[in-house]
């Protein structure tokens, strides 16, 4: 990573971070490094250490001083008790450091030590590691391992841009982290949202002119339904990245007729493989081509797989996932079309089993989607003793609408657009989703 | 012995029942107590089954009783509940007794 801190030296001037409306120059970055750098020296016998914070201008500092101490970074934002001290314990973690008043505080955690493969593989090489964990919907989260230097390796040859980006993804996720060092590379500014809510996003995006959204179709539903965009000037927006989970077609194009000046492109990645350089066909087009030679990829029995140069050492509390001389089955079901532009259709383990028959959950909901009325919706299977499982959705609508009558129109509408085993059984009117802190849909009884 | 119900089960039956029969687009000559259902030259397909026994539940759980009317049970009966609108009927009478006799 020494590469990232000659460029940190050059960029000198430049505004990294814009913080609770103060700004923070480059030069003031590799002083922070530089001072924390100094502090972590005192605990050269330690390798593993958590930063318990969300972005800040000194959780970032903190990251790149690690990194360059060779150490394995768990960056963990969560504020419940449980998951944390699971989480501490998953990664064999030694030091805890937590930020008050912007000082860091290092507090060493008791523990018996154990030696760790992926780890020493990792030093080994001389590298800094990171240890993330999977926000999986099924079973406990994995503690995913990976080289962080060969993890950034591909943003080395990034030229310097005046761009702001938004760092919507959070501080423990791989699309985050991947904003976070993009910008780095790139001389640009991290803007650091203090909430995420539709409202509070749009007057940081007018504020501070920010050029580049990262975000999740869930997200931008959002600030389509409180009409965000009507409140503050967004014409700063030159791009928006979606990923995480797929884009229904008819809010990409709502989203089109909303932001006509604005390029769409769809980004995607696993925290196992690292994030793909992707292209999207068009603004107006969910196919995507993933490119560059770092990862290479293929289609087996219409799911997904790749094999990355960034691939992960492994799972701390799992057997290894890879198949096949290194290849990871990703779980997402794809279509490809002619020039390999593919378009990823669903996840494996939300797909729907109508009596044998599969239904994606993306395909019903984006239907639903097409009434205008219809404010959001999220459809999932629920377990049936005749066909096995169902078809049920959760619809959100606007409010002066008559529910009885909606129902009834939402059904003949799935009846014209899908087959019948793919058309909700049950139809449930809700006040609201639920998308969690990560803004995505939840498909389960309780989302 | 059979206890007050107050709701209309045959009604319910058969107001759903006109609901998806227009949805699918069947043609249903008369809706009494002897329309037949599923089977025996019923006049709605799995699916149709399926939605009409969703919908019953769910008018079903809006008025207070919280049954479930499709389970092994039903299908292992020697008359299948859902034969016609009567026999449905029937049934949901006895699952809702029951549900009332455990709930004590």
């Amino acid at each position: 990573m020494d590469w990232l801190l000659s460029k940190i030296n050059n960029y000198d001037r430049n505004i990294f971070c814009v913080y609770k409306d103060t700004a923070f120059s480059y030069a003031w970055l590799l002083q922070r490094v530089n001072l924390f750098e100094s502090m972590i020296n005192n605990y050269d016998d330690k390798s593993v250490f958590s930063i318990q914070s969300d972005y800040t201008p000194d959780s970032i500092a903190m990251l790149i001083a690690l990194a360059k101490k060779r150490k394995l970074i768990v960056p963990i934002i969560s504020n419940v008790a449980d998951e944390i001290k699971e989480k501490i314990s998953m990664s064999q973690c030694e030091m805890i450091i937590k930020f008050k008043n912007e000082d860091p505080v290092y507090e060493p955690v008791e523990s018996e030590q154990s030696s760790n493969v992926l780890y020493e593989q990792i030093q080994a090489k001389g590298h800094s590691g990171l240890v993330l964990f999977s926000s999986g919907s099924t079973g406990d989260p994995k503690a995913i391992v990976q080289d962080l230097d060969i993890l950034t390796e591909s943003l080395r040859s990034r030229k310097p841009r005046n761009l702001k980006f938004l760092v919507f993804l959070l501080f423990d996720h791989i699309g985050g982290l991947n904003t976070l060092f993009n910008a780095l590379s790139m001389g640009a500014t991290v803007i650091v949202p203090g909430d995420r809510e539709p409202d509070y996003i749009g007057n940081l995006i007018e504020k501070h002119e920010i050029t580049l959204l990262p975000t999740s179709p869930t997200f931008l539903n959002l600030m389509l339904i409180s009409e965000t965009y009507k409140n503050y000037d967004l014409s700063s927006l030159k791009l928006i990245t979606y990923g995480t989970e797929p884009m229904p077609e008819s809010l990409l194009r709502r989203l089109r007729k909303v932001f006509p000046g604005v390029r769409f492109l769809q980004t995607y990645g696993t925290t196992e493989t690292g994030i793909a350089t992707t292209s999207s066909k068009s603004s107006d087009s969910l196919y995507m081509k993933i490119e560059g030679s770092h990862m290479q990829w293929k289609v087996v029995d219409g799911e997904l797989w790749l094999k990355s140069d960034a691939q992960m050492l492994g799972y701390i509390n799992d057997n290894d996932p890879f198949v096949e001389n290194g290849w990871f089955p990703t779980g997402d079901i794809v279509e490809v079309i002619e020039d390999s532009y593919i378009k990823i259709v669903g996840r494996e383990n939300e797909i729907i089993n109508v009596g044998g028959q599969k239904v994606f959950p993306a395909e019903v909901e984006n239907v639903i989607l097409e009434l205008d009325v219809v404010l959001d919706a999220v459809v999932y299977g629920e377990d049936n003793p005749i066909t096995g499982q169902i078809v049920t959705a959760k619809i959100v609508l606007m409010n002066e609408v008559d529910k009885d009558d909606l129902v009834k129109k939402i059904r003949f509408h799935c009846k014209d657009r899908l087959e019948k085993y793919k058309r909700p059984i049950k139809i449930k009117i809700v006040d609201k989703l639920y998308y969690g802190t990560r803004f995505k849909k939840k498909r389960s009884y309780g989302g | 012995m059979m206890k007050n119900i107050t709701v209309d089960i045959s009604k319910i039956i058969l107001s759903s029942l006109k609901e998806i029969a227009e949805l699918n687009g069947f043609r249903i000559a008369e809706y009494n107590e002897k329309t037949s259902l599923y089977g025996n030259k019923g006049y709605l397909d799995s699916m149709a089954l399926v939605s009409l026994i969703a919908d019953i539940e769910g008018v079903l759980s809006e008025k207070g009783y919280d049954i479930t009317i499709a389970s092994e049970k039903a299908f292992s009966r020697k008359i299948s509940p859902f034969l016609n609108v009567k026999t449905l009927k029937d049934f949901i009478h006895e699952l809702i007794d029951k549900s009332r006799d455990r709930d004590g």
